[in-house]
């Protein structure tokens, strides 16, 4: 098998473009949602579970050197079971990356192009997505690692030009809905570190796996800090987002940027560079999801597969009638699919591979998958 | 020999190929003035049996680069080999974009330069032109004067450059994108003399952007051709009838004129000839997905313009390689360090000889 | 054959796209926009609402040099909504109004005090208004005020537009009110919202103001002082509570309001002068750290206590004034201390007793005496917001004039 390689950089941009992209859409609003003003502390905690959870993965995969869940699972329960995960993560990524395109380019008609027909503008994604994957899985992020830094100064600039129409006292009442909802209800949270499921299969892709922990711990620190920074500038900006929604927060916000009379409405700039960072999360989704497929059907090559998957992700960007529904699909399910499929499943999965590693005394089996 | 004519710095040497080429190799021969440079000769073509000369150091060189660029060049099946130009497109890399992906200089200096850094340098008799293979974009935005001066100003340089790269391709797009889809991040004032220029043309703004740059091209093209006497003569018929006969005339608008002259001007200062071209080309495609779907259209051709950018490979090496961020492997970088610090060989190259300094090399200073 | 037809397939999808795009082309190409300037929202006797947009000619703006005003075009419309109101003066001048560069949205005063929530949710919810569009409460319609909007220093009405809320800033007569933030402190429940009171100057208003004051200060839109001048003018604020109308601001309780708020730079008082009785120095005053306001529930009612840190210099200077020997200047800053406190215990009794607004939004500080937000709720802060108890420590130290030390 034959991958080009990601060095570290490459592999924490990976992981942390899969999270940041959710962020561009609804999800900031979605967290504020369920924990009010307690957020941040929410977050706080819930991020600390996170890396909690992420050290756990990182010390379940010790024994799994340069093996992917695919591998994990074939390991544990044989070809069907393996099967039976690599669906099942083909349907989380192609899903979940269907429903962001989906509301990303519904807000986008919204606002530049109200008189064409969404499917258009979910073809052209489409057609970028394709001809971008033709290249190897190492062209996708190094464009990943060009873009992404641009997203993250669009959010850090977003937060310092407004520092005028912040009020910080919006953090207050300290316990949101009170404690109950805010530490065990507000687990739910867990939901928006969608980005751990790359951990699980960067393993073979990596440059030099014994980094494999600093990876997934930096990418996961960063992504903690980037979702409290987006938080906190849609927290304190609108006083009144628990009662009133705004489509895209982030964009909401970057409406209000306004240096002297000449810099204003800077916002379709920031767009600009969102739907580069949707398209890579897209191509990167599309690419995972080709490999896993090409792993479990045992294809010697995955690129004929590109315009299926293409052609899967226009389909089921098409399938919700209306924006509540496909808004629900991606706030709600969303967050289930995260925590049930990311993190319960794959846990599961790889606590009992190690068990049964430590039974067999785990030294021909390993050899075996390698 | 004679002065360079299309490649001028200000304080490198003044001196050129010619069309001979054992002049050429004595140039070469002579700055390098080392035991292990190796000249190989090579015949290209059944008929013309045209001598080629393949340029390496020795012990500095990695030996798979110089063995795939002689199978290279042992493996044409061509009558004829006129010039460097046509060995150029016989031996790269097909890609989607048209970037060059060997570098083709008249100076002996550049050549060199490259040499000692441990590339291959082919010079073709009856052209005075070299190619240095492998190229990658960051050589393409380079002047062999960026090593003459202090780093901050070559480094100043050179970011100018990199804009101007992302200004002959972009800008026309962005322009047309704006006025088309997004007039609402145009400051109020600014829209409102944009408005008051337009008023008085007919076209829409496509046909207006294309008019010019159509205009613009014919012109550069035609000062190209005409005989030298009378090059001042085109400049006059362009810069005042194109120019100003045709804002007055309520054809295009002032405005424009102004974004397609700076698209020109930026689109010059690529110090490479046809890297500068593969620019100008490809800023039709970003004027016609500006023109069809504004930012949305501009950030996806902008993003499968990046990917087939990267996934490009000249001879193996990555061609992105030093303008993606964080391969900060030991002299792969865009921008230059002092003088001093320019310890290694650009590690994509593989060489044999890592170093090419010492790790103090200004022994004066620190001994 | 295969080639030709994956040719064909990229032809016909450019062509389709090229034809999905083409409509949103033409809706939004600068051509075939008109840029609105101006809205301003009256009520109307033959429908609900009366519009009226403002235009400026582009031509007026190209012609350099000359100093030639833009001509100013407004249409008026009357229309059951916001929305079909838009659309009507799109048929009439066959041009897709645009109103992403609006600048100011006028409402008139009796459309105000009925509610506007409809119309700002309705704004709100448009793309192309901006967050950041100033809006104006006009004592008189909504349209007699864009009418009067003339740029009178400036060739370019929006320009116009822009810099009049700047002088806020430095003078604090009026406030930058801008419909994003009106539309976040409606819908909050632990503040209220406020707007720029507008108005127009005119000769008959003069008189009237020589009734109610000898002071500068005390002015709002429709009264001002200048003469011969028929403008329109933005001195003060208009108080809502929740979308209703409420109340003004002169402009000096409009000072106390930025204050309050930190949102001004320097300002001008004229403070009795404690040595001579009806006289008043001029004292150029700087806030030098920010207002500390502190929020605590006492028995049930709100007690704020303020503290207010200045610095001035004085400005109006006589001869053998001695204002900066040790004695006169404590007892100057004495007098500013003072008169600022009453002039700030009047607004935010005002603003409590009488409009029971909390524009300040005190009720965001005070939600740090709530641990949940349904403890919050249930305190119900807009109803006990009257109740307040203000607790206001000036501390105002003059520190010199400018140039002239002593007379």
């Amino acid at each position: 098998m034959t991958h080009s390689k990601l060095n570290t950089v490459e592999a924490i941009s990976i992981i942390l473009s899969i999270f940041v992209a959710h962020t561009l859409v609804s999800l900031p609003r979605n967290l504020i949602i369920s924990t009010k003003s307690a957020t941040i502390i929410n977050l706080i905690y819930v991020g600390f579970i996170a890396i909690v959870l992420t050290i756990l993965i990182v010390k379940l995969f010790k024994n799994f050197s340069s093996c992917d869940i695919i591998d994990v699972s074939e390991y544990l329960g044989g070809k069907v079971f393996k099967q039976i995960i690599g669906i099942i993560f083909i349907f989380y990524f192609t899903f979940n990356a269907s429903i962001l395109l989906r509301n990303f380019c519904e807000y986008l008609k919204i606002v530049y192009y109200p008189m064409t027909s969404i499917v258009f503008i979910l073809l052209l994604f489409i057609i970028a997505v394709c001809v971008a994957n033709k290249g190897e899985f190492e062209t996708i992020s190094k464009v990943n690692l060009i873009v992404l830094p641009f997203v993250l100064i669009t959010v850090l600039f977003i937060f310092f030009a407004n520092t005028g129409h912040l009020s910080l006292e919006n953090i207050y009442p300290i316990l949101g809905d009170g404690f109950f909802n805010t530490f065990i209800s507000g687990l739910g949270n867990l939901g928006a570190f969608g980005g751990i499921a790359i951990i699980y299969f960067l393993p073979p892709y990596l440059n030099n796996p014994e980094k494999f922990k600093k990876i997934s711990l930096v990418s996961i620190g960063i992504s903690i800090i980037y979702l409290i920074l987006c938080i906190a500038t849609i927290l304190f900006m609108f006083s009144s987002i628990m009662q009133v929604d705004e489509i895209m927060p982030l964009y909401s916000a970057a409406r209000y940027i306004e240096f002297g009379s000449f810099f204003q409405r800077l916002e379709s700039i920031f767009i600009l560079i969102w739907i580069l960072e949707i398209v890579c999360y897209l191509s990167i989704s599309v690419r995972i999801s080709m490999t896993t497929l090409k792993k479990i059907a045992n294809l010697s090559t995955s690129k004929p597969l590109i315009l299926n998957f293409g052609l899967l992700i226009f389909t089921i960007a098409l399938l919700p009638k209306n924006t509540s529904i496909s808004i629900f699909l991606e706030n709600t399910i969303y967050k289930y699919l995260v925590i049930g499929i990311v993190l319960i499943l794959s846990i599961t999965i790889l606590l009992l591979a190690n068990l049964k590693k430590k039974r067999l005394g785990g030294t021909l089996e390993n050899e075996k998958i390698l | 020999m004679d002065k360079p004519a299309n490649e001028i710095v200000i304080k490198g040497p003044h001196e050129a190929f010619v069309e001979n080429l054992r002049t050429n190799t004595s140039l070469i021969r002579r700055i390098v003035n080392n035991e292990n440079l190796v000249i190989e000769n090579i015949e290209i073509g059944e008929i013309t049996k045209t001598k080629c000369a393949l340029f390496y150091i020795g012990n500095v060189t990695n030996s798979d680069l110089v063995a795939e660029v002689k199978y290279r060049l042992n493996n044409l099946s061509v009558d004829s080999l006129l010039s460097a130009g046509q060995l150029e497109q016989l031996i790269s890399d097909t890609n989607y974009l048209n970037v060059p992906q060997i570098i083709s200089t008249e100076r002996p200096d550049k050549a060199v330069a490259h040499l000692l850094n441990g590339r291959v340098v082919v010079i073709v008799n009856g052209s005075p032109y070299a190619l240095i293979m492998p190229g990658v974009l960051k050589d393409f935005l380079g002047s062999p004067d960026d090593k003459n001066l202090k780093g901050i100003f070559s480094n100043f340089l050179k970011g100018i450059r990199l804009l101007s790269a992302f200004i002959t391709l972009l800008l026309p797009g962005l322009y047309i994108a704006i006025t088309s889809f997004h007039q609402e991040i145009l400051p109020t004032e600014l829209l409102f003399s944009i408005l008051a220029s337009r008023q008085n043309v007919p076209f829409p703004v496509i046909l207006e952007i294309l008019l010019l740059e159509i205009s613009f091209e014919l012109i550069r093209e035609a000062g190209l051709r005409v005989p030298s006497p009378i090059g001042p003569t085109i400049g006059i018929v362009g810069a005042l009838v194109l120019g100003q006969a045709a804002v007055s005339a309520g054809i295009v608008s002032p405005i424009l004129i102004i974004v397609v002259a700076i698209t020109g001007i930026a689109s010059f200062a690529i110090p490479d000839f046809s890297f500068g071209f593969h620019l100008r080309v490809s800023r039709f495609i970003f004027i016609f997905l500006g023109w069809i779907c504004g930012f949305l259209g501009i950030a996806l051709g902008f993003f499968v313009y990046m990917t087939l950018m990267a996934d490009t490979k000249s001879f193996g090496v990555p061609y992105t390689i030093g303008i993606t961020p964080l391969e900060k492997v030991k002299g792969n970088d865009y921008f230059l360090p002092p003088i001093w610090k320019r310890e290694f060989r650009a590690t994509f190259l593989n060489p044999k000889r890592e170093k090419k300094q010492k790790h103090i090399s200004m022994n004066w200073k620190y001994k | 054959m295969k080639k030709f037809f994956k040719r064909l397939l990229i032809f016909v999808l450019i062509i389709v796209i090229i034809i999905a795009f083409s409509s949103s082309y033409s809706a939004l190409n600068i051509d075939n926009l008109a840029t609105v300037v101006a809205l301003g929202i009256d009520t109307s006797d033959t429908n609900t609402l009366r519009l009226s947009f403002q235009f400026t000619l582009p031509s007026s703006v190209s012609d350099s040099g000359s100093s030639e005003q833009s001509p100013s075009i407004i249409y008026t419309v009357d229309a059951s909504s916001i929305s079909s109101g838009i659309n009507l003066m799109n048929t009439y001048i066959g041009k897709e109004l645009n109103l992403s560069h609006c600048k100011v949205i006028a409402f008139s005063e009796e459309l105000a005090s009925r509610g506007i929530s409809n119309e700002i949710y309705t704004l709100i919810n448009d793309a192309q208004i901006r967050p950041s569009t100033n809006l104006v409460i006009t004592k008189t319609t909504a349209k007699l005020y864009i009418e009067n909007s003339k740029p009178t220093l400036e060739n370019l009405l929006p320009k116009y537009y822009e810099v009049f809320v700047s002088s806020s800033k430095s003078t604090g007569f009026t406030s930058n009110a801008t419909i994003g933030h009106f539309f976040n402190s409606m819908t909050c429940n632990a503040c209220d919202s406020y707007a720029i009171l507008g108005g127009i100057s005119s000769e008959n208003s003069e008189s009237s103001t020589d009734i109610n004051s000898q002071k500068d200060s005390s002015g709002k839109s429709n009264e001002s002082p200048l003469a011969n001048h028929s403008n329109s003018e933005n001195t003060g604020l208009a108080v809502f509570k929740s979308d209703k109308l409420v109340g003004e601001l002169n402009s000096i309780e409009t000072l106390a309001f930025l204050l309050t708020d930190n949102k001004v730079n320097g300002f001008l008082v004229s403070v009795p002068d404690p040595e001579e009785s009806n006289r008043y120095i001029d004292i150029y005053l700087t806030p030098i750290t920010k207002t500390s306001i502190d929020v605590k529930i006492v028995s049930g009612t709100p007690y704020i206590s303020l503290k207010y840190n200045l610095s001035g210099r004085i400005y109006s200077m006589k001869s053998n004034s001695k204002y900066l020997n040790p004695k006169t200047i404590d007892k100057i800053s004495a007098s500013c201390s003072s008169y600022l406190q009453s002039t700030l215990s009047s607004y935010l009794y005002k603003i409590s007793k009488d409009l029971k607004s909390d524009i300040n939004g005190f009720g965001k500080l005070a939600k740090s005496n709530f641990l949940t937000n349904n403890d919050f709720e249930n305190y119900n802060w807009s109803e006990k917001f009257k109740d307040s108890f203000f607790d206001i420590s000036v501390n105002s130290s003059v520190r010199s004039g400018f140039l002239l030390t002593e007379t």
